[in-house]
């Protein structure tokens, strides 16, 4: 069995592999998009939906890693998991709400990144209650 | 629940991470059950018994 220290080494070069990897397609659908001069809908389309391969790929690498954790450390993912969605969830929805009184649209695209960032929160949240 | 894991570990000389390696967890895992933070799974009870060569019951005790 793979060690928990092993796994956490893979997983922080798989990060980073993916980090480059999303940072290039991302840069290289706009790059495209904007320049290539295609105006064909079906395959602008194509083009825009490019970094969503990455982004399916790290929820591959994240599912891997915390299959590979013990069973606190599981525990903490799972708690961290329930904070952002909560979190997320009611901001969101408050907004969402508030677009109704004249506030700006907000984007879509900013939610993954919200829920990561509540995540993370989570994360160290959850683990203070096991120190 | 109570535990007197700390002890028997001091006592068999391992380090926190030395256990973590031969229950397959983690130095924070170990941390967490010295402290009572963290209540083992059934699974996790029974290695840790194995471990020590101890019955459940003479590791673990319910908080009266």
């Amino acid at each position: 069995m793979e060690s928990l220290c092993e796994s956490n080494k893979q997983y922080r070069r798989q990060m980073l592999i993916w980090a480059v990897t999303y940072c290039v397609v991302t840069y290289a659908s706009v790059y495209t998009l904007k320049n290539a001069g295609i105006e064909h809908f079906g395959l602008r389309t194509l083009i825009a939906l490019t970094p969503m391969l990455p982004i399916a790929w790290v929820g591959i690498i994240i599912m891997r890693f915390v299959r590979s954790l013990d069973e606190m450390q599981q525990k903490i993912q799972f708690e961290a998991v329930v904070f952002s969605a909560v979190m997320t969830g009611m901001l969101t929805g408050a907004y969402g709400f508030m677009e109704g009184v004249g506030y700006p649209k907000l984007d879509t695209i900013w939610i993954l990144p919200m829920l990561m960032i509540f995540w993370t929160i989570g994360q160290a949240l959850a683990r203070r209650r096991y120190k | 629940m109570k535990n007197s894991l700390k002890e028997l570990r001091t006592e068999a000389g391992w380090s926190q991470v030395a256990l973590g390696e031969k229950l397959g967890v983690s130095r924070q895992t170990i941390i967490a059950l010295e402290n009572g933070k963290y209540d083992p799974s059934l699974k996790l009870a029974f290695s840790l018994a194995k471990v020590f060569e101890r019955r459940i019951e003479d590791i673990f005790t319910t908080e009266e």
